[in-house]
């Protein structure tokens, strides 16, 4: 998994600056947060809903190689096949190596957000494979090179007109020759190129929302049927996922379906609510003649027993990046990661290292709201926090932040400096201020905050400086001054 | 060592530490616990709001004739793609003035109009259960632009958990290899956030809902 997480600072500055993409983040902003309350009302059950959906992965997560192998086992009764993959770059192989058994050229995939951790499909395409994206938003963002802007949402930073242009170039190859820029259009326009895709392919990759221990099947949810024509038209099925997808129970799956829709996009249901168990059964009318599972770990099972353990409950719903205030001022590509926003910035540190990801969970302002929104109640801004820590105890963060942090540690620390500091800096600022009290042009390290905005210089003495007085002028012991 | 004892043993070596969480019995909405005449009537409300159409229909034997004519009141013409079922070829098509077709392959199917059964009906969201079987082939409610899903007012369950009982008996005693529960035709919003229907799968859903009290179950409270 590659990440680009240093380059946030300039890229948040452009993304703020484009208008486009500032309309798309209002509408996830405050249209979906909304959509989601709206759903959740609907449902007078869904706080308690959401506790149990977090004891469940937590049991579930405490005894991850009990269930794993008992979904395995399933699987094999099933006529279906589970690899394991220690990291991508074995995942990848395995995949590109389950291709040539069928002597494949073609591949349909739904979105899954492994494969684009796992880079899958460039992976496959240095093996001579044609692999097309078949969720409108992943096509969309396949064919113009881009990494999703939204776990849920790939392709929302875009308008109808951009998207109409990079349709206009690739589907001319197709005898497409009108631009066409109504959103209808460009629908119709990606069901037609991508049902030909369907038709043909040797292999349809799919992810996997759950993994179902009790039965050996893989639960999957869109809206546009796509991840079933990817499980049913081509000869050869392959679902590519977290180990930490599991669940135990049907009766588990029915909470996790009622639960993730609602955060997601604030459905009560989605289209497609799918469960796969396998390859075609004899007598079966259709279906692939072969069902493999690849289950990834990537750096999964090292967050077991650590602090960010609690991230493996996530479910991908996307709830936590339309919560946040960062995600909807910046947006997803900024991040340099394909994992954004709260999730994001605790998940992508784990799975690569704090050094490459430090960058990630400073964007944050913790307010909270990502925790607030989250169905499975992953303590979100702690965990952030635990990153920082680390960052600032591995010594990644940059001189002059460490410099400050450690100056103010020591005033904190010792009082007769602190009185000092904060004395002095009250008299400088008020003298600055001048009579106006607001001071335009700061010195040192307060430019950084002059450059943008004044500052309000405070009035009389500091809080000490009035305790002291008031003591002196006559409170004694416990009582108030 | 493997891949799969590696990842095994790093996942049993992290285990202890943490405490054993119970896992609760998932409890059910109400929205998913509704009985006989509200159950029905739900159903109809979430299947209609979903963007299907319900065409209530008195008994079995009447389900070529209101096919034939809600066609005929869309100008659909009366070529339809009907799967296997035994209850559903048993019925007089002819007779109603459909054709039917009975070529399966991937090319036959698309786009076309599909008439087939359902596993259920489910209330809690007014979907429709398909599963893949000898008798139909799963693409029937894929491929097709129109597909026709005859439901009888007693396959209408209450809640997703209901739903598995019945799966693993068609499946004979495991599920079958696909399930889905379809709510409503195929859509996406992935292009500045506006719903357009008709992404991938078919365009319309149309459920013949049959059964006496279904006509009843779809007037206007």
């Amino acid at each position: 998994m590659h990440v680009t997480t240093e380059k946030f600072h300039g890229r948040a500055k452009k993304a703020i600056a484009n208008k486009n993409l500032q309309g798309g983040l209002f509408i996830i902003g405050k249209i979906f947060t909304a959509m989601r309350d709206h759903a959740m009302a609907q449902m007078p059950e869904f706080e308690a809903l959401r506790d149990q959906a977090r004891d469940i992965k937590r049991h579930t997560l405490e005894n991850l190689d009990t269930y794993l192998q008992q979904f395995e086992e399933r699987v094999i009764e099933n006529g279906g096949r589970v690899h394991w993959a220690r990291d991508g770059e074995e995942a990848n192989r395995i995949i590109a190596q389950l291709c040539k058994e069928v002597d494949a050229q073609t591949v349909i995939k739904s979105k899954s957000m492994v494969t684009e951790e796992l880079e899958l499909n460039p992976a496959l395409e240095a093996e001579g494979l044609a692999v097309t994206e078949t969720d409108l938003g992943e096509y969309i963002i396949q064919l113009r090179g881009e990494k999703p802007f939204h776990i849920v949402a790939p392709a929302w930073h875009l308008t109808a007109g951009e998207v109409a242009d990079t349709f206009y170039e690739a589907h001319k190859a197709h005898g497409r020759t009108e631009r066409v820029e109504d959103k209808v259009k460009l629908v119709e326009e990606a069901r037609i190129v991508l049902r030909e895709r369907f038709k043909k392919a040797d292999v349809g990759i799919t992810g996997a929302n759950f993994l179902i221990a009790e039965t050996g099947s893989i639960a999957l949810v869109t809206n546009e049927g796509n991840a079933d024509l990817c499980a049913t038209l081509p000869r050869k099925h392959i679902a590519v996922t977290g180990i930490e997808k599991i669940i135990p129970t049907l009766d588990d799956l029915a909470l996790f379906w009622r639960v993730l829709p609602r955060s997601a996009t604030g459905q009560d249901t989605a289209n497609y609510l799918s469960l796969y168990s396998g390859p075609r059964r004899e007598g079966d009318a259709d279906g692939p003649e072969s069902f493999d599972i690849v289950l990834v770990d990537n750096g999964r099972s090292d967050m077991l027993g650590t602090a960010v353990e609690d991230m493996l409950r996530c479910i991908r719903c996307g709830a936590c990046l339309n919560a946040c205030p960062v995600f909807t001022s910046v947006g997803g590509q900024t991040y340099g990661s394909v994992y954004s926003g709260p999730m994001g910035s605790v998940l992508t540190p784990a799975l690569t290292s704090v050094s490459q990801a430090a960058m990630l969970p400073n964007a944050s302002t913790f307010c909270g709201k990502c925790e607030e929104v989250c169905p499975v109640r992953i303590p979100l801004p702690s965990m952030m926090r635990h990153w920082r820590e680390e960052e600032f105890s591995k010594h990644y963060s940059p001189a002059a932040q460490r410099w400050g942090l450690g100056l103010w540690a020591y005033a904190a620390r010792t009082p007769w400096a602190y009185r000092l500091a904060t004395t002095w800096g009250r008299k400088v600022l008020a003298l600055m201020g001048g009579k106006e009290r607001v001071a335009h042009a700061l010195p040192f390290i307060g430019k950084g905050w002059s450059e943008k905005r004044d500052l309000n210089v405070g009035e009389g003495a500091t809080f000490l400086e009035q305790y002291e007085r008031r003591k002196r002028r006559g409170g004694a012991k416990g009582e108030r001054v | 060592m493997s891949a799969r004892e590696d990842i095994l043993g790093k996942i049993a070596r992290s285990r202890g530490a943490s405490a054993g969480t119970a896992k609760p019995a998932p409890l059910r909405p109400a929205l998913g616990a509704k009985e006989g005449a509200a159950r029905l009537a739900q159903f109809c409300h979430l299947a209609l709001s979903l963007g299907c159409t319900i065409v209530p229909v008195r008994e079995m034997r009447a389900v070529p004739a209101s096919l034939a004519h809600a066609l005929g009141e869309q100008s659909l013409k009366g070529d339809v793609w009907l799967n296997d079922e035994p209850q559903l070829t048993a019925l007089g098509w002819q007779e109603a003035g459909l054709s039917l077709h009975s070529e399966r392959g991937k090319d036959d199917l698309d786009g076309v109009i599909s008439v087939t059964g359902a596993l259920a009906g489910l209330a809690e969201t007014g979907a429709v259960i398909m599963q893949s079987s000898a008798v139909h082939p799963f693409a029937m409610g894929l491929l097709p632009d129109v597909h026709v899903a005859v439901l009888r007012t007693d396959q209408i369950v209450a809640g997703m958990e209901d739903i598995w009982p019945l799966a693993r008996k068609a499946g004979g005693n495991r599920l079958p290899r696909a399930l889905s529960l379809v709510g409503g035709p195929s859509r996406t919003g992935d292009i500045e956030a506006t719903l357009v229907m008709g992404a991938h799968g078919p365009r319309s859903l149309q459920i013949l809902l049959v059964g006496e009290e279904a006509e009843a179950a779809l007037e206007p409270n």
